[in-house]
């Protein structure tokens, strides 16, 4: 039998043969080490239109914040709970990771892609640093001091935070630079690009306007700064709904509106529409209510549930649905399209910027009317109704009752509907309109920032505590650094 | 069913039975009585061999053999009997008829015994120079319900073993503690020399507690009745040869197999039947006072706890149950009352259109379910021939769980054969294929069935009326849990639709098996080669059925997986005296190992088109991509091991093993494994009467691990839809790592072994320290870094500890004997280092505002949450009576580790009367529980409604003496006298005033986990029968009683499932009670 030992000893030697390509099996044949640049620029405008608009308790809880929403069962973050669910934890690994790391990843492709020209190249590169700036302005509204110019790089684990008014101020220039780096005459993003479709010239209108956004939320602290910058970007800001930059939502789910998914597709019944916003819609006889909400059962009245508080959902009225099936846009559309930054917006920061006395064109009340009426049209509003509501003593900018900032902020929150973050901030910077304190609110008030994430008290020590104390304390009723007045 | 497979078994017996008797009937010279030393029984089926002229039979009924026409000469003459130690004894055939009888003594009682170690080296227990714990096979095979594993809980010191989630549920297993902090915790498990996978089918969110089903892990696809011994190996000195994967420990499994040459056969019939009822101390008890709401929020005037509304159309309001509600906060019962509920709102039913007395109902969630049943039958023949050997099996198992619509079905097959080809060259195989299929497998997590006894639910409701109206009206959704406008299910379905409706299938290929040549080169020297093969191809299908509750959107998920591993081995086994004195021996030899993991998940999109249809491509919408999985790795490792010893009075062992491994950088991709270990049998120079053995260890090892498959280099994720046409690419949550080195476990051991008494009392000691470094884990990273997890080589994990086995036999007489087994465990593990500036990594965030952590300092596990705010030790309770709360969660408020854990075994003969028991214990270590965070907030249990120091229900107004003063201290120090009321969901009791310290309680439990009583037929009876060589009957009881624990309403072993993240519980199963009646027949 001695001749079974030479096979055994062949197969051993064979054996040992196969063993040369070992780090060759150590792929992941299923998923890719290059793909093209857009498709990650894509993602994040998906990633940043989806998160601005989600209704979803652990991600974004803006529309309970500036009492657009109220809850039914379950009222806890419109008690302003906000550990229970990790939100502010989960709000930044949607913007940090899903939005402006995929933007950072897109941007290095990009500049190294030498199929494109450079013309095209710096539209691509302006379009991604436009985005940049409108996240980073966001976690700065939400929390203040944040991960900068340290963020973004795995390398650096533990980036330190930075304070919010010098960010702010990187922010305006980055933004100045992409404005003066646009060039219409070459393309863009093409078809990649969800929010414009790759148009030059409304992604200079975006960056405008956006310019205008930062500038604004300035204004009480740095006022040269805001009246340059608005000055300089008033003319060339949106100038009608068909410059918004939105995010066109799908038919069905994934990428159907979150709001749908939330309110229709779900089948949840989680969420009536706020006392808030309904009381001071019915004082004011708004003719968007139709658009919004549904009459309350039973009755012939717009009846909106207590803020911060348990409320049947049977009782109240809901958020408008697409019964008649035509081209107006109700809450319960799920291709109801996200918006990120809106004409009427700009027509409002018009305003204040001529209550501010700043160098811009058309009076105050021009500008109101126009913002008025453009967040009316985008919803469908009769031209009568608007000029109907526009005349009322109560809505006209020259006898509504209360000062520019109470004028404006009510007309503004009314406006930004949907946009709860946006919503929260005017709130926070103008004050106005009057919200409602939940009953048995344990805050001494209505929070003015959200507290960091847990997991950076965890990860990110050391930087955590600096920045706590930077703003005097990692706690829910600090003013941002643009919340003075 | 179970009639039908006994009567087709027996069948089968009856063939065997015929071949067997033609293969006894012989006549021969050398004859005798084969008996058990301690009892003098006889041994029927006791192997007589003798290896010179491979000869040999097994002892008939009587205990008696004959080995014929041995020719005349002097021969080695081996006796061997499962369950008991070998014997040899020396022969002179001179005359017609020699007379040898034997005694064999019990293996337990055995230092003698033979551990089987890596690569099938065999060591007695005396050589062995580390710690090592042997269970026999039949205790294993004792345990006939779905899954062996079990019967090795409190049966092992050092090793912790827990089964979750009820019928075919996971079962952890971790032996000395957590040590990898993000890898993997199992022990690995080898069978006949091969690594056998022990993998699991849940997804991340099950193991971090959400929503899911429980596909156990793939170890219990093993014949349990092929089994014949279990070798623990503990720590990396004893498994090093094994690689990386045996830092966690190995069990090494050996199966049954003949002697080559046994001229007989062994045929071994089992048949059992096992019922299961729940445990109900494991189970919520309720309220019984107030019904379905949340609080007095339905309505105006008097009556705020319902709503108020002309439900009968005869114009005025009526009471109507707060439907909408899944708490218990409701109105007061009031058999005055008459209330409309959901059944009133029911299509039909009794009471449909109704209104009912406001009463507790007859039938509670208890009620739901049924009596588990498992039957087990198997039958498994071995048996010799000139020159060879075979074992061949088949094990059926059938489980009906305790909810409805739930069962599984498991059939096994084994062969293997082995057969000298010629003197020097012997060859074997062994195959075994192991089905297995799932049906309504068991729920876990937030928002499953659990989750609305134990959390949401309304203690109105009656069980029965659900179970009603589900088979009603063909299986409709009536649910108890109603929207407002009535319109359909709530938050809940109707539990018995979410069963019968909502649930999974799975079916798992197994096959496993080797082949395998050993050429004998002298009496010292032997080379073998093997090829081994572990495959198996799963098909999950998961389903939640139309019209749901609103939380389920109707969808199917499809789910397969197919697995491989081989492994091919060379290796050179050396066993030689070197001189009189001295004996070396060891292996040399390579091992070669390929993994290869496909898997593919498609889930339906938006909903079905056609209800009831199952299939991806009755998606309403366009299906999401699928996710795809295609993993490798291979390892190559060389290793060689020394063993010398020194008049058996000193073992020195010496191992060597060097890996190169697939998945770490081409220039850091090869790692070592030494490992040196020495044993003194001091007994051998200490002549003391008292004195039986003793022995003491010590050994050291280091070992390597690798990381896991595509680690190294980044890489992009598709977003599982396009938006419109635009393709979403996105980066991958987790940073790769170019420059991964391997993980690293360094460990030392010390260990004393004394047996006192001629084996009346023996004791083990072991102390251990094992710390693993290096290790390659993702670790989580601030958020603001772009990424959520980063894979770096960070960290340290000590464990150390005690494990003492203790065997005593008060009583050992002829009729009567007693042995008892203690093991205790105590290990003590700390988290010495994360990555740097990293004090925190975080495992899981499950609900309940709490994260399951590796902490720096702490014992692995730590649980974080909010904790009371103390004063002198005392809680604070604020001007309302409520707990005070830290503002943050990130306060230490317990940790999953025991203080020790620990089991004693006991053995009773009495004749033919055989009795265990077995007592498991785990003392310490933390469990938070979900349950009680929501379902005291829900007002489920008795305490939201108890009576107070006013004697009035803590649910009446504060204002009318009601409400609750909680233990503690007020604000200014003094105790607290304030009433916190506790009327609605937001009072004193649960989530939301309460921080979650307040529903962390102690895992303690002493279990009496088994108790076997056997009674073998008596042999004279047996003899007359003829057919049979021994028969018994045994009772056997498991989980019969928790003796004691402080968990409310559950059983502290449950957890969410097999992995890293334990100390936790949502939606916990209910513990069963099992009792088998077992019939062995062996011929």
């Amino acid at each position: 039998m001695r001749k079974l030992i030479l096979p055994i000893l062949v197969l051993a030697l064979v054996l040992v043969s196969c063993t040369d390509n070992l780090t060759d099996l150590n792929t992941d044949p299923k998923n890719p080490t290059d793909v093209p640049g857009e498709t990650l620029f894509s993602n994040a405008q998906v990633s940043l239109g989806t998160y601005l608009t989600e209704p979803d308790v652990n991600l974004n809880t803006f529309k309970l914040m500036a009492q657009y929403w109220a809850q039914t069962t379950y009222a806890t973050e419109s008690r302003y709970e906000l550990t229970t669910r990790s939100i502010p934890s989960n709000l930044w690994s949607e913007l940090y990771r899903d939005v402006l790391k995929d933007l950072d990843k897109s941007a290095e492709i990009i500049s190294n892609d030498e199929s494109l020209s450079d013309a095209e190249k710096t539209n691509r590169l302006a379009s991604i640093e436009v985005l940049k700036v409108l996240t980073y302005s966001e976690l700065v509204n939400i929390f203040g001091d944040i991960p900068y110019s340290e963020a973004l790089n795995p390398d650096n684990t533990q980036p330190s935070y930075e304070d919010a008014a010098s960010i702010y101020e990187d922010l305006m220039s980055r933004l100045n630079t992409a404005i003066s780096d646009f060039d219409a005459s070459a393309s863009n993003f093409r078809e990649a690009d969800i929010f414009y479709g790759g148009d030059v010239e409304k992604w200079q209108k975006f960056a405008n306007s956006l310019k205008l956004r930062l500038a604004i939320t300035l204004a009480d602290v740095n006022n040269s700064m805001a009246q340059t910058a608005i000055e300089e970007a008033a003319p060339n800001a949106f100038e009608s709904n068909d410059d918004n930059a939105v995010i066109p939502f799908q038919a069905f789910p994934p990428h159907a509106n979150p709001i749908w998914e939330a309110l229709v597709n779900s089948g949840r019944h989680d969420y009536v529409p706020s006392n808030t916003i309904i009381d001071h819609m019915n004082d004011l006889d708004d003719p968007r209510r139709p658009k919004f909400f549904t009459l309350a059962p039973d009755t012939n009245t717009y009846f909106g549930g207590t803020y911060g508080t348990t409320n049947t959902y049977s009782a109240f009225s809901h958020f408008s649905e697409d019964v008649a099936n035509d081209d107006d846009y109700e809450v319960k559309t799920a291709t109801l399209p996200g918006t990120i930054l809106e004409y009427a917006e700009v027509e409002f920061i018009l305003v204040e910027a001529r209550e501010r006395g700043y160098n811009v064109s058309g009076s105050a009340q021009q500008h109101y009317n126009n913002a008025i009426e453009a967040d009316m049209k985008s919803w469908g509003v009769d031209e009568d109704d608007i000029s109907d509501y526009l005349s009322q003593q109560s809505v006209n900018y020259q006898t509504a009752s209360g000062t520019w900032k109470e004028k404006i902020g009510k007309q503004k929150w009314l406006s930004l509907f949907l946009q709860g973050l946006q919503g929260w901030t005017e709130w926070r910077r103008l004050d106005a309109p009057t919200l409602n304190a939940p009953p048995e609110m344990t805050l001494e008030d209505i929070p003015e920032r959200f507290t960091y994430p847990v997991d950076e008290q965890n990860l990110n020590t050391s930087n955590y505590n600096a920045a706590s104390e930077a703003i005097g304390g990692d706690d829910l009723q600090n003013n941002l650094f643009w919340d003075v007045n | 069913m179970l009639r039908k497979l006994l009567s087709s078994s027996l069948g089968l017996v009856l063939c065997f039975m015929l071949f067997a008797s033609g293969a006894i009937a012989q006549t021969g010279s050398i004859s005798g009585t084969i008996t058990d030393s301690n009892t003098s029984d006889v041994l029927p089926g006791a192997n007589v061999f003798i290896q010179d002229i491979e000869k040999g039979t097994a002892a008939s009924g009587d205990g008696t053999y004959i080995i014929e026409d041995v020719p005349y000469g002097t021969y080695e003459l081996q006796f061997s009997f499962v369950g008991y130690q070998s014997q040899t004894k020396q022969v002179v055939v001179d005359s017609d008829e020699i007379t040898v009888n034997a005694q064999l003594s019990p293996s337990e009682a055995a230092l003698e015994e033979v551990f089987v170690t890596a690569y099938g080296i065999e060591q007695s227990q005396n050589e062995l120079p580390y710690s090592a714990q042997k269970v026999d096979g039949d205790i294993v095979a004792q345990n006939r319900n779905d899954n062996f594993l079990t019967s090795l809980s409190g049966r092992v010191a050092g090793l912790k073993v827990s089964k979750s989630n009820g019928m075919g549920g996971s079962t952890n297993m971790v032996m000395r503690g957590y040590k990898s902090i993000s890898g993997n915790n199992q022990v690995l498990f080898v069978v006949d020399g091969v690594p056998y996978a022990n993998r699991e089918f849940n997804t991340e969110d099950v193991e971090e507690g959400d929503a899911g089903y429980d596909y156990g892990n793939t170890a219990v696809d093993i014949n349990p009745d092929n089994i014949a011994s279990i070798n623990v190996l503990k720590g990396p000195a004893a498994a090093a040869l094994y690689g990386s994967r045996a830092s966690n420990g190995a069990i090494v499994i050996e199966t049954k197999k003949a002697e080559i040459g046994q001229q007989s056969v062994d045929v071994t019939f089992n048949s059992s039947v096992t019922a299961s009822r729940i445990d109900q101390s494991t189970f919520p008890e309720y309220q019984m006072k107030y019904g379905q709401g949340y609080g007095p929020y339905y309505s105006g005037g008097s009556e705020p706890y319902f709503y108020q509304f002309d439900a009968n159309g005869d114009g005025s309001d009526d009471l109507v149950a707060p439907y909408t509600a899944d708490a218990s906060f409701g109105p007061r019962f009031d058999a005055d009352k008459m209330v409309y509920t959901w059944e009133s709102f029911a299509n039909s039913g009794p009471n449909s259109g109704q209104p009912q007395p406001w009463t507790a109902p007859e039938n509670t969630p208890v009620d739901f379910f049924e009596t588990g049943m498992t039957t087990q039958n198997s039958i498994s023949v071995d048996g010799g021939f000139t020159g060879g050997y075979y074992a061949l099996g088949y094990n059926q198992n059938n489980t009906s769980g305790i909810m409805p619509n739930s069962e599984l079905d498991k059939h096994k097959l084994n062969f293997s054969a082995g057969y000298d080809i010629s003197e020097d060259l012997h060859v074997s195989a062994s195959v075994n294929y192991a089905r297995t299929e799932g049906l309504g497998r068991p729920q876990t997590g937030y928002s499953t069935l659990l989750s609305q006894f134990r959390q949401w639910w309304a203690t109105s409701v009656d069980i029965e009326s659900q179970r009603d109206a589900y088979f009603r009206n063909g299986g409709s959704n009536t649910p108890w849990n109603v929207t407002s406008d009535l319109s359909g299910p709530f938050y809940w379905s109707n539990i018995y639709w979410s069963r019968h409706e909502n649930y999974s299938t799975d079916q798992r290929d197994r096959y496993f098996g080797y082949t395998e040549a050993r050429y004998d080169v002298n009496d010292w020297l032997s080379f073998t080669g093997r090829v081994a093969i572990d495959n198996y191809s799963q098909i999950i299908e998961e389903r939640t059925n139309k019209p749901s509750a609103t939380t389920d959107l109707p969808e199917y998920t499809q789910r397969k997986q197919n697995f491989t591993e081989f492994n091919y081995d060379l290796l050179a086994n050396y066993d030689t005296q070197l001189s009189e004195t001295i004996g070396v021996s060891g292996v040399v030899g390579m091992n070669i190992r390929r993994n290869h993991t496909q898997a593919i998940t498609g889930t339906t999109n938006g909903g079905l088109v056609v209800p009831d249809q199952f299939s991806l491509d009755n998606s309403s919408n366009g299906i999401l991509f699928p996710e795809e999985t295609d993993e490798q790795l291979g390892v190559n490792g060389y290793f060689a091991s020394l063993n010398l010893n020194y008049d058996d009075l000193v073992n020195i062992e010496l191992t060597g093993r060097r890996d190169k491994s697939s998945s770490l950088p081409e220039d850091e991709n090869v790692y070592y494994y030494p490992s040196a270990s020495a044993g003194f049998i001091f007994s051998e120079i200490v002549s003391a009467d008292w004195l039986t053995f003793g022995k003491i260890r010590a050994s050291v090892a280091s070992v390597g691990n690798t990381a896991p498959p595509a680690s190294l280099t980044d890489r992009f994720n598709r977003n599982p839809s396009n938006f419109g046409r635009t393709p979403l690419y996105t980066l991958p949550n987790t940073k790769n790592n170019p420059d991964l080195k391997p993980e690293r476990t360094k460990s030392w051991e010390v260990g004393l072994q004394m047996s006192l008494f001629q084996d009346r009392f023996s004791y083990d000691i072991n102390y251990y320290d094992q710390n693993t470094l290096d290790q390659i884990l993702a670790t989580e990273v601030s958020r603001a870094s772009g990424y959520q997890t980063k894979f770096v080589n960070a960290g340290n994990v000590e464990n150390r500890g005690i494990e003492l086995t203790v065997t005593g036999r008060p009583v050992v007489t002829q009729d009567f004997a007693w042995t008892v087994t203690a093991n205790w465990n105590k290990n003590i593990n700390e988290v010495k280092a994360l990555a740097p500036g990293v004090d925190n990594y975080q495992l899981a965030a499950p609900q309940g505002d709490v994260t399951i952590s590796a902490a720096l300092g702490e014992p692995y596990g730590a649980i974080r949450g909010s904790d009371f705010i103390y004063q002198d030790g005392e809680p604070v309770v604020n001007s309302s009576g409520f707990y005070k709360s830290t503002a943050s969660s990130n306060h230490i408020i317990g940790n999953m580790n025991p203080d020790w854990t620990g089991g004693i075994s006991n053995r009773i003969n009495y004749k033919n009367w055989s009795l265990n028991f077995l007592v498991d214990v785990r003392w310490g270590g933390d469990i938070f529980s979900l349950d009680q965070y929501y379902g005291q907030g829900t007002g489920l249990y008795p305490v939201t409604a108890a009576i107070n120091d006013n004697g009035n229900n803590v649910r009446d107004p504060v204002s009318e003496g009601g409400g609750v003063v909680l233990d503690g201290v007020k604000e200014d120090g003094s105790p607290n006298d304030i009433h916190a009321p506790a009327n609605t969901y937001a009072g004193a009791f649960g989530w939301i005033n309460n921080p979650s310290a307040n529903f962390v309680y102690d895992g303690s439990y002493v279990k009496l986990r088994e108790v076997g009583l056997t009674y073998s037929i008596p042999q004279d009876l047996i003899n007359r029968i003829g057919l049979l060589r021994s028969a018994s009957v045994s009772v056997i009881g498991r989980n019969l009683l928790i003796l004691h624990k402080n968990l409310p309403y559950a059983d502290p072993e449950q957890g969410i499932a097999v992995g890293n993240v334990q100390g936790y519980q949502g939606a916990a199963h209910p513990t069963t009670r099992d009792v088998t009646l077992n019939l062995k027949l062996r011929f």
